[in-house]
């Protein structure tokens, strides 16, 4: 098998990395499994088409612009949907309940608004193709890259630097000492669905060019919370080698045993992770939170 | 049954009658998982895999093979079921881990109707469904299956209803309620929830081959994961717990989308907000309305607890 | 003759030691108190007889069997029945209804015949709503029989811990501070009812209301940082030095 397969893989799970972060970050601070979370792809790669078809912006910046876009519509969702039931202290059920809902709000809002049909975006945006190594690699591949590593390396610099930051750690540590400390859990809260909401907007911005833009992309997200839980649900580190992980076993497993099961190979390990460790593969203990 | 014989004369519009054909087939699918979901408090995102295991297995029986539609139905009911018991291999896993597989679980299933083609033929689907129930004995007028429907929703709902209240129904709520109270007192929570499963798994089997033969026809089309989630839209919006809720839920919010079949676009959206708005401001659903109404006519509006 | 005979039972979380080979017999028709300061391991040990935690080494033998290995169900069908600490409701449940729960293993019907309503089914339904409502009358929750049991005040919640339990018809009832949170006339009423109860069951209780202890028990265990420190009479325990000791500071010994 070459290695060009793993690169793929790779890039692919950039992306699964990027959404499997928002997944965890959510929970962590939230105690919610967010279902929606892969919704934020959804609005994130069509929000990048019409940035870049509207304001002709560079890629860059329309990648920064839809980061502020999907973070403020993620803090918005929070407030209608998710923080009426938390506060109510429903049970668990409820607010994931509730998160399915949003699925169907998200993603067919979407389709009235974009449409049903896929869009592309420019094909200047895929990059050349170019050697190296022997292989053949498409420069955006390595934008996807770099790009990714850049957002972690930002965030862990925030998460450890910064007060907020600080506080959203905090929070998800233990929300209860949070709030003893002082800290305004709920508005901590929503910033942190804003994040990851914004983590979800870059991913699909990023991936809508190596596949397409289209309401129906948030099943990615579902992948990607296997990749979350791989990793170890509600960890940042497990959740970007999970995503990485994924990736590149689905590369593999697709070009190995089958292609039009490439879908079912991925969700087959989620169930398999689901059953025999659910910590994840690194994980010692997580999971539900008291 | 009564009621379902009057519609059955009084209503002539085939349209009509069809409305009423979907919405009771949803019904079913609901019963089915609101004791999964309501009473055994599993969150199960999976139902629609099996609605889809028995519509295949109708249709191929009875295509493929000319078997009678009764025979259809039982083998819908057996693979539904024998599907269950694979998922309900999850049952180890807990709260949203439970739901994620199932999801995942659907889906995989899902993939397999599109590109299992030499089974399933793919998007291509299987054409030209019979209702030969048995022998040369038929139900072609929509009258006529508006009737047998009604007749197999009455006997689901009574078998559902009655399990729910007894013995049986008390240790699903009791998991549902409490796993570890449960354990205490002696509750095999493990095999109760499968139980549980396997039930909710043959009911949904048996709606697969009704709405297999009320179409005539099955592609993969219908039994996508997003059918599991609207199935769940309409437990909530009954009233999850509640085998009336379901039925009630199910009943009027097919009848609803059918009817605006021409808004199609926006149903989904509809479900949407249905879901959330319950959830934030009507936890129990139609059920729990209900019971307030009662409970204000019957206190004269002096207490409101329930 | 000995109905619980645990020896060695240690466990730990993480580095903390929370059970130091504890090893205790209780003998048929008992009503054992184990007291022990905040922390002491007592509801640990209670997770570990019960099967909710698996101890890190020790033997468990119930009725002549060694259940270390069990699951919690199994346990609890051998007899070996439990209250909590927090109360663990069946919130959604009328209080009747939880209390007839309790009372699930002592019955057959199963799917078929609960569907078909058979006679042996109403049989078994009937006893049991009579049984509960015996107990239910039992521990003074007659008239609360219809209410939801969320809706329960702290004191009735403990009661309905009870009922529930009784319902399950123990051979051993393990008790976790049943009297936590009650007031001074709802734990004489309650004293009364394990007095009851002790006629046909042993049981092991653990509490903190020292008075109810030793008005209670012929026997008392104390635990201290994970290790059976006392064994003996309320006398003898009032009297010694350890026990003494382990609770000096705290200001617990109340007479
Ligand atoms: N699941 C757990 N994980 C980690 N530590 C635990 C766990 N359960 C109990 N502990 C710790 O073990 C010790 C003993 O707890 P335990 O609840 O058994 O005490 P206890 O004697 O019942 O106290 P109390 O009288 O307050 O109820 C405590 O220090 C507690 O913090
Ligand atoms: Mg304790």
């Amino acid at each position: 098998m070459s290695l060009a397969i793993i690169i793929n893989g790779l890039v692919v799970g950039c992306i699964y990395s990027l959404i499997a972060l928002g997944f965890s970050m959510i929970f962590k601070a939230s105690g919610l499994t967010n279902f929606a979370h892969g919704e934020s792809v959804t609005i994130g790669a069509l929000l990048g088409f019409t940035v870049l078809k509207v304001t002709g912006l560079p890629f860059g910046l329309s990648l920064v612009l839809v980061f502020i876009l999907s973070g403020l519509l993620g803090i918005l969702i929070e407030k209608l949907a998710y923080r009426p039931i938390r506060v109510k202290n429903a049970p668990e059920i409820n607010g994931v309940i509730s998160s399915v809902g949003m699925i169907l709000i998200l993603a067919n809002g979407a389709m009235l608004v974009w449409g049903a049909e896929p869009l592309a975006y420019p094909a200047s945006i895929g990059g050349s193709l170019f050697q190296i190594l022997g292989m053949t690699v498409s420069s955006y591949s390595l934008w996807i890259l770099a790009i990714t590593a850049l957002l972690m390396v930002v965030l862990q610099v925030f998460l450890n630097r910064t007060m907020l930051g600080k506080s959203m750690r905090a929070v998800a540590d233990s929300m209860l000492l949070a709030r003893l400390t002082g800290i305004k859990v709920d508005r901590i809260i929503s910033l942190t669905f804003g994040l990851g909401a914004a983590f979800g907007g870059v991913a699909g911005v990023l991936f809508a060019p190596i596949y397409y833009a289209s309401f129906d992309i948030g099943v990615i997200g579902l992948k990607s919370f296997a990749a979350a839980i791989l990793g170890g649900y509600g960890n940042m580190a497990g959740a970007v080698t999970g995503g990485l992980l994924l990736g590149v076993v689905e590369a593999v497993g697709s070009t190995t045993i089958s292609s039009v099961y490439k879908d079912a190979i991925a969700y087959g390990i989620l169930i398999m992770i689901l059953l025999l460790k659910p910590s994840g593969l690194f994980g010692h203990e997580v999971g539900r939170r008291a | 049954m009564i009621a379902a014989v009057l519609v059955a004369t009084l209503v002539q519009s085939r349209f009509i009658i069809s409305l009423l054909n979907y919405s009771l087939v949803y019904v079913i699918l609901a019963l089915g998982l609101q004791l999964i979901v309501g009473v055994t408090g599993q969150l199960s995102l999976g139902h629609a895999a099996f609605y889809g295991i028995g519509a295949y297995a109708s249709a191929i029986a009875t295509t493929r093979f000319g078997m009678p539609w009764v025979v259809g139905i039982l083998l819908a009911m057996a693979f539904a079921t024998l599907g269950s018991l694979l998922m309900s291999l999850t049952v180890r896993t807990r709260g949203i881990y439970f739901a994620v597989a199932t999801l995942a679980f659907g889906i995989i299933i899902h993939l397999v109707f599109v590109n299992w083609v030499p089974v399933t033929r793919g998007t291509m689907g299987i054409l030209g469904l019979e209702r030969r129930l048995w022998g040369q004995w038929r139900i072609d007028s929509p009258q006529g299956y508006f009737l047998f429907l009604a007749f197999v929703v009455c006997a689901v709902y009574v078998f559902l209803a009655r399990l729910t209240d007894s013995r049986f129904g008390r240790a699903l709520k009791a998991i549902r309620e409490n796993e570890l109270a449960a354990q205490s007192i002696g509750i095999d929570v493990t095999r109760y929830k499968i139980k549980s499963i396997l039930i909710g798994g043959a009911t949904a089997g048996l709606a697969g081959s009704m709405m297999a033969h009320l179409t005539r026809m099955v592609t993969p089309e219908p039994f996508g994961w997003w059918k599991s989630i609207v199935l769940l839209i309409m437990i909530v919006a009954g009233g999850l717990g509640s085998m009336p809720g379901a039925a009630v839920g199910a009943f009027v919010l097919t009848l609803l989308s059918e009817y605006f079949r021409g808004y199609a676009e926006y149903s989904m959206l509809a479900y949407g907000l249905i879901i959330v708005f319950f959830m934030i401001y009507l936890p129990e659903g139609l059920a729990g309305l209900w019971h307030i109404i009662i409970q204000k006519v019957r206190w004269g509006g002096r207490r409101a607890v329930w | 003759m000995a109905i619980l005979e645990a020896a060695g039972v240690s466990k730990s979380f993480g580095g903390l030691m929370v059970l130091r080979g504890v090893s205790l017999t209780l003998h048929e028709g008992e009503l054992r108190g184990l007291i022990g300061p905040n922390g002491a391991g007592k509801t640990t040990f209670f997770n570990i007889l019960t099967g909710v935690l698996s101890a890190d080494s020790g033997r468990i033998n119930f009725d002549g069997q060694d259940i270390g290995s069990y699951p919690i169900h199994q346990r609890a069908r051998r007899g070996l029945i439990r209250t909590f600490q927090i109360p663990q409701p069946f919130s959604g449940m009328t209080v009747l209804e939880s209390t007839m729960t309790g009372t699930h293993m002592y019955y057959r019907a199963e799917v078929w015949s609960s569907v078909l309503r058979t006679r042996k089914e109403r049989e078994e339904e009937e006893e049991a709503r009579a049984k509960a409502k015996e107990i239910l009358r039992f521990v003074g929750l007659a008239d609360r029989e219809n209410a939801l049991c969320a809706n329960l005040p702290v004191g009735e919640q403990r009661l309905l811990e009870l009922a529930r339990a009784l319902a399950a018809q123990p051979r051993l009832l393990l008790l976790d501070e049943p009297t936590a949170g009650l007031r001074a006339s709802e734990k004489e009423a309650l004293k009364e009812v394990l007095l009851e109860v002790n006629k046909k069951t042993t049981i092991l209780l653990v509490e903190h209301d020292m008075r109810v202890v030793m008005s209670l028990c012929s026997r008392i265990s104390v635990l201290s940082y994970g290790e059976l420190i006392a064994e003996g009479t309320p006398e003898e325990i009032q009297r010694d030095p350890k026990v003494i000791q382990a609770y000096l500071g705290e200001g617990a010994i109340a007479t």
